[in-house]
């Protein structure tokens, strides 16, 4: 058999499945941008088009001049900074902890941190959401950040990445002085950028997209990120369809932006964590 | 930031120069702790309360308001006869079968696909299959409906002209496998991106010397690859497993838990006790029923895998 | 400004002056409202300058927040003891969890009393429980037949069609056609509780609280209701949004719906302006019910509230004033469930969707045989079993007795669980 011509063969049967899921994929998104120049009534025709039969904005208008997209959209990138932010904070710091101090109850404490990540978020549902309302953190931004700031999966991930961290650099700079923190702002968390790379797009995008607790914790308009206020535009009473798909599809540039920026780095930066784990 | 300037300042009185001096002893056994406390308070404070209060619940009836009945385990003995209870149990598990069967191999194949040297345009596959997670869940909603219904979905019309008669993609025999197509849709492209990771992690030189040794493509797969990816494997198979027993929001999106309950999840029906019938005890005895489970099954797994055997 | 506005501000110029003998009722007041539609919520912005000039020292903060969201928030803030609003909106849907152990809300029998020979009382049974009134209702909900005049008068279909035998009949015709006269759902509970409550019965449960799911009569609504899907006078769709694309395409000539379904359709049928009408339902004999219910949502005030005089004269004012009750029917067809503002001229106009049809007229003919449902703590429970029993009996898994049997058993069963 000729060795070039199955190469060929793989190929393109390679590439055609590739292509076949990708499609499969991404149908239902072009489907809905499609949708986001319709009137609900051809939202609705029983053999749908994909081409609008007469294309308009007017979902878009209607997004920003009723329903304040603007406005939700910075509450939701305000969040989503500033939890992404904390968490590459906290969670690279317990991670270096982790991956480069001995202690006593380590394991234990590792165990532990594993074992948060397998408590559903319902089950603790109604005491927490007490618990939040108790602290006065309801209808604040601080509720919405605060209970998840410091979650395991980061610090998980981001002891892996440490670990891949050279400690006889640690060493001659505990040497030279420095102290211990300064050893994890100036010299560890440096070498780990991919890696917080990685897990920035992770956290914006969890924090981005959550739905249950920032609907719950945030009551006033003006406070609602956007999941909470495309939630808000369909009930028995009234659906707007077309508008939820222009603001789904306008919310997910942000973390499409980020993914194209940080994509090269993404890569490096989990080849890092699965090296060492 | 104050240990910072503790290191890092001049100082002259010889109680600062002692205290600097017990400091560099002693930081390095304090230091770790204090870097991990902020997960450990909040941890305490936000869910091991709240999880003891959960099983506090658990053993009394209180639709929230007026006075608590204790029943002690009555919640819990109520479950194992309560239909819907086993019903949403097996449905979970035929989800997590499902994800484990399907979603996390097509993950694979994806990866091993886009990783190895025949393929080009790698970024735009991997934007492609990311793309879904980030279509929010409330828009998704029509465009699955129109995908999946019975009469005239996407799916269906497309059948016809392959000539295949309609199939009811959302009546009890087809709506779970119709479910786990969405999560497919939703969550294969993350997993391939875990498993590409790990694939670009295996060291091109293991690859060489098996073909030096005479290994064929089967071959290095089996003894390579396969070993090599242990790591990522186990992180995703856990991530998984949490997943799957807390998966809630696409058998709402497609049917609503339904239809006859054909397609909801334990965590779907925790909420339903929970919050819809205001039945917190219940609600929290299933919670601590679900949290066992996964608390359960993903030792086990992390105990399989061997990720116990190894002190770091 | 209309008579009964300014009626209504007198009344409460009065009512105020009477409370003034209290320290507080000068004091600044802010009343904060829950509410879960853009709809509400313009009713709020719209009334809100002409509340302050009635009480300038009352603010009104509106939250709207998603129907889910918001009663899980308000069970969230009545398990904690504090952070409840002044006033909630609460949709009939959820109306049942919050009457369960001591009731977070302020029972408001005293309050509607002066209304009682005006407002719609049978509206008030949704939310109320052992004799307590949590909840005013903001709209009537009366359901009636909507249905294609063209395609009814092509077939030589004369509407309104007095009982559902002869709506049968009548519709035979379409049904050759290829267009199904009615469209029923087969796996929810909705249109066969309208039904249910057109016939007479009071729903899932008798006004003493016990489960009449399998009674008699249930079960023999359910069987006609099979009946009508095995016949074809009704199809089902399995999906809303294939009822409105089938609509779209005139292949259903017939719905059921209540009055805020006109404003559905306004909305996701808009190119059927012109071609659509409505009747009374077909009654189930001659001389019977030809209207039902379907929805609503009332004003509650909880008990966390500090100022309960003053959400109640907000919700007068809201609810009582002829003015508001107009704005918030423009806003989204919600017909007041108040006797004197029916025959207002503005619910009367001709409404050019409806080819200039007065819906007004016909809702208010129905308005008196707005029929009585019985509600209670445990409905929740019942509806989501009855839509179970409902698929189960389309999908012939089950008899209608045998599948309604099932569920009033496992429906006591979980009344007795607590």
């Amino acid at each position: 058999m000729d060795n070039t011509l199955t190469r060929r063969a793989q190929r393109t049967i390679a590439y055609g499945f590739l292509f076949f899921i990708l499609i499969s994929m991404a149908t239902p998104f072009v489907w809905m941008i499609s949708n986001t120049f319709k009137e609900q009534y051809e939202i609705f025709q029983l053999r749908p088009t994909l081409i609008p039969e007469e294309p308009h904005l007017r979902n878009y208008v209607r997004l920003f001049a009723e329903f304040d997209f603007a406005r939700h959209f910075l509450n939701s990138a305000f969040i989503a900074v500033v939890h992404t932010a904390a968490h590459l904070f906290l969670a690279s710091l317990a991670g270096f902890a982790f991956a480069k101090y001995n202690f006593p109850l380590k394991n234990f404490l590792f165990l532990v941190l594993l074992g948060s990540m397998m408590v559903p978020l319902y089950t603790i549902f109604i005491p927490l959401f007490v618990l939040v309302i108790r602290l006065g953190l309801v209808n604040s931004y601080a509720g919405v950040i605060i209970p998840g700031v410091a979650g395991a999966f980061g610090i998980f991930f981001m002891k892996q990445s440490m670990e891949a961290v050279p400690n006889e650099l640690l060493d001659s700079a505990r040497i030279d002085g420095a102290t211990e923190f300064r050893i994890y702002w100036q010299i560890a968390l440096p070498l780990v950028r991919p890696a917080l790379a990685v897990l920035a797009v992770l956290a914006f995008m969890t924090s981005w997209n959550d739905f249950v607790w920032p609907l719950v914790v945030l009551r006033s308009r003006e406070l609602q990120t956007l999941p909470v206020v495309m939630a808000g535009m369909r009930n028995m009473y009234r659906n707007e369809h077309g508008v939820v798909m222009a603001a789904s599809l306008l919310s997910t540039i942000p973390i499409l932006l980020l993914f194209l920026v940080l994509q090269r780095q993404f890569l490096a930066g989990l080849t890092v964590g699965a090296v060492k784990s | 930031m104050a240990s910072v300037s503790i290191g890092g300042g001049t100082s002259n009185t010889d109680e600062e120069r002692g205290l600097r001096a017990w400091w560099s002893r002693s930081q390095r056994k304090v230091v770790p702790y204090v870097f991990i406390s902020p997960f450990y308070i909040l941890f305490i404070v936000f869910s091991v309360g709240p999880l003891i209060y959960a099983l506090y619940l658990s053993m009394h009836r209180w639709p929230g308001t007026g006075s608590m009945r204790h029943v002690g385990l009555g919640n819990y003995t109520y479950l194992a006869g309560d239909p819907v209870f086993l019903k949403s149990l097996w449905n979970t598990v035929y989800y997590a079968i499902g994800a484990f069967l399907f979603i996390l191999p097509l993950a694979l194949l994806l990866a091993l696909l886009i990783n190895s040297t025949l393929i080009r345009l790698k970024s735009l596959f991997r934007i492609g299959y990311f793309l879904p997670i980030l279509t929010s869940t409330v828009a998704a909603t029509l465009i699955f409906l129109m995908i999946f219904n019975n009469q005239f979905g996407l799916i269906n019309q497309g059948l016809a002209l392959l000539g295949i008669p309609a199939l009811k993609w959302l009546d009890e025999e087809l709506v779970k496998i119709s479910v786990l197509a969405v999560a497919t849709w939703r969550y294969a492209g993350i997993n391939v991106l875990y498993f590409l990771t790990g694939l670009q992690s295996i060291p091109p030189d293991l690859y060489e010397a098996a073909q030096v040794d005479g290994a064929g493509t089967w071959a290095q797969f089996r003894y390579v690859t396969i070993p090599q990816l242990r790591p990522i494997a186990l992180f995703v198979g856990v991530v998984t497993m949490i997943g799957s027993f807390q998966f809630f929001a696409e058998p709402l999106i497609l049917a609503n838990g339904g239809p006859n309950d054909a397609s909801l999840t334990l965590a779907n029906y925790l909420y339903r006790m929970g919050f819809t019938h205001a039945k917190l005890g219940y609600g929290s005895a299933i919670g601590w029923v679900l949290a066992l489970i996964i608390f359960g099954l993903s030792f086990i797994q992390l105990y399989l895998f061997g990720a116990f055997r190894k002190d770091d | 400004m209309s008579i009964a506005r300014r009626i209504g501000i007198l009344l409460l110029l009065v009512s105020m002056l009477v409370g003034a003998g209290s320290a507080t009722a000068q004091d600044d007041v802010t009343l904060t409202i829950w509410t879960f539609g853009a709809f509400f919520t313009d009713l709020y912005k719209g009334i809100e300058a002409d509340y302050k000039e009635i009480a300038p020292h009352v603010t009104i903060v509106v939250e709207e927040i998603p129907y889910v969201q918001l009663y899980d928030n308000l069970q969230g803030t009545f398990v904690a003891g504090v952070g409840a609003p002044d006033i909630v909106d609460i949709e009939q849907g959820v109306i049942s969890r919050f009457l369960k152990g001591e009731p977070g809300l302020v029972p408001l029998n005293d309050m509607i009393t002066p209304y009682e020979d005006d407002y719609i009382m049978a509206k008030t049974a949704l939310y109320a429980y052992e004799g307590a009134i949590y909840g005013i209702d903001h709209c009537l909900c009366p359901v009636v037949l909507y249905y294609r005049h063209d395609i009814f008068a092509d077939a030589g279909i004369e509407m309104p069609i007095a009982t559902w035998d002869e709506f049968i009949e009548a519709t035979a015709p379409l049904t050759e056609q290829g267009i199904s006269p009615l469209v029923l759902d087969d796996r929810s509970w909705g249109d066969y509780y309208m039904l249910l409550l057109q016939s007479g019965s009071p729903g899932f449960f008798d006004d003493e609280g016990n489960v009449i799911v399998d009674s008699p009569g249930n079960i023999a609504v359910l069987e006609w209701y099979l009946g009508l899907l095995e016949s074809g006078v009704a199809i089902s769709t399995g999906d809303w949004y294939v009822t409105w694309g089938l609509r779209a395409e005139g292949k259903i000539a017939a719905v059921i719906g209540a009055d805020w379904h006109a404003g559905s359709m306004k909305n996701e049928l808009a190119e059927g302006a012109g071609l659509w009408r409505a009747a009374p339902l077909p009654a189930f004999e001659e001389g019977g019910s030809r209207t039902s219910t379907f929805g609503g949502t009332a004003y509650t005030i909880t008990t966390q509230s500090e100022h309960p005089e003053e959400a109640w004269a907000f919700i007068e004012f809201a609810m009582f004033d002829e003015d508001n009750k107009i704005l918030e029917y423009h806003i989204n067809n919600l017909l007041p469930p108040i006797l004197s503002h029916l025959d207002n001229e503005a619910l009367l106009a001709p409404d050019p969707y409806f080819d200039n049809q007065s819906l007004g007229e016909l809702f208010l003919e129905l308005a008196p045989e707005v029929p009585f449902q019985a509600r209670g703590p445990w409905w929740n429970e019942a509806s989501t079993l009855v839509a179970n029993a409902v698929f189960e009996a389309t999908q012939g898994e089950k008899t209608a007795e045998q599948a309604l049997k099932d569920a009033a058993d496992e429906l006591r069963r979980q009344i007795d669980f607590g």
